[in-house]
């Protein structure tokens, strides 16, 4: 269905010396450089998958996105989505898309959602007797059909979020883009906007290609995963492993007072939990005042608990494994 | 109207007493025209001018406040109400809570967290007392000295119970809990004592006697404590101004410092928005306990927290030092108590605010966001903005919004003691 082929991609920018005489000076001899944001990938997507592309800032992911929307061509290499070449752009294509951006509306801000839709189906030439069951369909599920004549402005970011989905599913889109999709939603908005995600792709089948930082994204809606970093493909799998990696520890680092406080609480743990400190090397150049572990999640209460009456410690810092170490440990585990 | 041994009539009230009177201040406190009023439990006043009569409840035992305004009635009214005895008081407050909950029936933001205010003090014609649902428990907060006598505390119990009848609300004693604010001549103030209503003598309760639940916001749970501390774990009177937080500063990816974090609201909740790592500051112990409780009963959340134990003021210079070669903070929230002990020296948040100012300017990054709360209502809107004006000059930004006590935290015009909380947020160029 989707399928690219040794795609890359370069953008040429130039590099400007500060003040005016920089500006002037770039206006005659401009120092031109090229950076390369995709970079030989390869990458088959079939028809109703749902698949999480990740990455950086910078990573790629947005270009390999606007590669496959038709918003720019490809430097090297060939897309072809549904048998199109994206960036033809032919209006059979584009009625098949929908993208839904977390941080930019496509609905009016000074106008009722419903009135955006009434537009939205008339660029997508949507008969009314079509759109008008979905609209009450899917604004049913979302649970917004009351909301529909009040301003955009007036709603909260979820009811907001719940408008824009609708906005981009009421053409019945075959393929479609969510860029961080519950991005700044409280914890209930993102969970009753992955439920609808899932339930509309399990009547409609559309192919999903999801952007998230939210790990409970990917562990809900996608059960690929394909890791982008420098342009490149350095993952691409189950998301299965990097989920079960994710639920199972916390990072934990403590700054202690004094060195020997630190080693006498390095026992302590061994004895208490069985935790090793998950310091690599007091060589590597780490402050013999900090000690590190790695917390099963389910053990976090007793040795929180724990922590607070036997240590007199001044910094404390608690964090979940970031996605590339989450990678980076599934490769690890699987290469072992 | 009759007067009787439970009403009495004010024969003189203070010009200033007066004039605030009609300005909306729903208090009269001690002066030498108060000694002279009759020792009811209740009081009246009947205003010649708006011809409007003030049925107050006497405080006799509260060391500033005398009476508190607990209805206004017209001389029509009176024709139906003329027995002011305690079964009046009992069926009036029974209605004035059943009017505060329905309105709180109505806001929707109160769907998403179940740690509210059914009724706020004053401003719901609640006169000295907050009634605040934490998940399935009910808390009486009293300030009023007069609800801490068993017969005003049996009325208040009786009309809140057959009230919460009608509305689903928890009435079994168990699950009711009371804290008593006031303050008391020659007690140390804010002393916390605990009443019968728990089948034994009023006094702190034992550590059995406590209760831990768990309540939640927008989904993110907090561990509250019961029967604990003046505090239970987290602002309720925030959860409004946190709520519209969420959409009036730019989380995505930022990194955070909150400073004064106590159970870490603050702390937590810009995860779910978006935030990429927070840092919290706070020097007791117990808040400390609260927050690292907190950030481990929240599984869904995917955390990047450093919890700092230190003087704020140690701490803005550590992070100070460490941001010189770092990045530094996309959104600073600045929330401290009215007054706290910094490096053994007690310091009003006036003043640490003018020490502190310029300071989160050098922390924060260009567009960042700092948002500044004051907890204390001697310190007045255009006060607590000048403090901001003068510690952060014009031309490093400008104030782009401003937080006040809203929703399940009512204000009324010309009561500025119930429009304690003050926020701004104030946007670097």
């Amino acid at each position: 269905m989707i399928e690219i082929k040794q795609v890359s991609k370069h953008y040429k920018t130039y590099r400007k010396d500060p003040g005016f005489m920089g500006s002037l000076k770039s206006l005659w001899a401009r120092n031109f450089i090229t950076k390369t944001a995709l970079k030989d990938i390869d990458l088959k997507i079939s028809s109703g998958e749902r698949i999480g592309l990740l990455g950086a800032n910078g990573a790629g992911k947005t270009t390999l996105i606007k590669i496959l929307a038709g918003i720019m061509p490809a430097d090297e290499g060939t897309v072809s989505v549904m048998g199109y070449t994206p960036y033809e752009r032919e209006a059979s294509y584009l009625k098949q898309l929908a993208i839904v951006m977390g941080q930019k509306a496509q609905l009016w801000w000074d106008l009722p959602a419903l009135d955006s839709f009434e537009l939205l189906a008339a660029i997508y030439e949507q008969d009314r007797s079509l759109w008008m069951p979905r609209l009450d369909e899917l604004s049913q599920k979302l649970n917004v059909a009351h909301l529909l004549k009040i301003p955009v402005r007036k709603l909260s970011l979820g009811e907001r979020m719940k408008m824009e989905l609708i906005g981009a599913f009421l053409h019945q889109p075959a393929i479609i883009f969510l860029d961080e999709p519950t991005l700044g939603l409280d914890l209930q908005a993102q969970k009753s906007v992955r439920q609808f995600i899932l339930d509309y792709h399990e009547q409609y089948r559309p192919t999903i290609i999801l952007t998230s930082h939210y790990m409970k994204d990917i562990e809900a809606l996608c059960p690929r995963l394909v890791m982008i970093e420098q342009g490149k493909i350095i993952y691409d799998g189950s998301s299965d492993k990097i989920s079960e990696a994710n639920s199972q520890e916390k990072k934990l680092q403590i700054t202690f007072k004094n060195p020997e406080e630190g080693q006498d609480f390095v026992i302590k743990m061994r004895n208490q939990f069985s935790l090793e400190n998950a310091d690599k090397s007091e060589s590597s150049g780490s402050s013999p005042l900090v000690k590190h572990w790695n917390v099963p999640k389910k053990r976090l209460t007793e040795v929180m608990t724990f922590i607070m009456q036997e240590t007199s410690m001044e910094d404390f810092n608690l964090s979940d494994m970031e996605l590339s170490e989450l990678i980076e440990q599934v490769w690890f585990t699987k290469k072992n | 109207m009759m007067k009787s041994n439970f009403l009495g009539m004010i024969q003189h009230l203070h010009p200033a007493s007066l004039k605030y009177l009609s300005l909306g201040h729903p208090w009269i406190t001690k002066d030498r025209f108060s000694t002279q009023f009759p020792k009811t439990p209740l009081l009246y006043w009947r205003d010649s001018k708006s011809k409007k009569i003030f049925i107050f409840i006497h405080d006799i035992h509260h060391p500033r406040v005398c009476a508190r305004l607990l209805v206004m009635l017209s001389e029509e009214d009176l024709l139906i109400d003329t027995n002011f005895n305690e079964e009046w008081l009992e069926k009036h407050l029974t209605k004035i809570l059943g009017q505060s909950v329905e309105r709180r029936l109505n806001l929707s933001s109160l769907q998403k967290r179940n740690h509210y205010y059914l009724a706020f003090q004053e401003a719901d014609g609640l006169p000295g007392a907050n009634l605040l649902k934490l998940g399935s428990e009910i808390l009486f907060v009293i300030h009023g000295s007069f609800w801490s006598l068993p017969k005003f505390k049996k009325i208040l119990l009786t009309a809140y119970q057959k009230m919460a009848s009608k509305y689903d609300l928890p009435t079994e004693l168990g699950n009711l809990w009371f804290q008593s604010r006031e303050i008391d001549p020659g007690k140390q103030a804010n002393d916390l004592r605990w009443p019968e209503c728990l089948g034994r003598p009023a006094g702190e309760l034992s550590k059995k006697e406590r209760k831990e639940i768990i309540i939640s916001e927008t989904g993110v749970n907090f561990s509250c404590y019961l029967g604990n501390d003046y505090d239970y774990g987290i602002y309720t009177d925030m959860a409004a101004i946190r709520h519209q937080l969420q959409e009036k500063v730019w989380w995505k990816d930022s990194r955070v410092l909150n400073l004064f974090s106590y159970s870490g609201a603050f702390s937590i909740l810009p995860f779910t928005w978006g935030a990429r790592e927070v840092t919290s500051i706070d020097n007791y112990q117990k808040s400390w306990q609260l927050l690292e409780k907190n950030l481990t009963i929240n599984p869904e959340l995917h955390i990047r927290h450093r919890s700092l134990k230190v003087d704020i003021f140690q701490g803005l210079q550590d992070l100070l030092k460490k941001e010189e070669t770092q990045e530094s903070f996309d959104v600073i929230i600045v929330d401290p108590p009215p007054s706290f002990t910094s490096q053994k020296s007690k310091i009003s948040v006036e003043d640490f605010y003018a020490k502190s100012l310029p300071l989160y300017l050098k922390l924060l990054a260009p567009k960042g966001h700092l948002l500044l709360f004051c907890n204390k209502h001697q310190v007045t809107w255009p006060k607590f903005k000048s403090i901001i004006e003068a510690g952060l000059p014009q031309k490093e930004g400008k104030i782009t919004e401003k937080f006040h006590l809203t929703d399940d935290c009512p204000t009324i015009k010309g009561f500025s003691e119930g429009d304690y909380l003050k926020g701004f947020l104030f946007t670097k160029k």
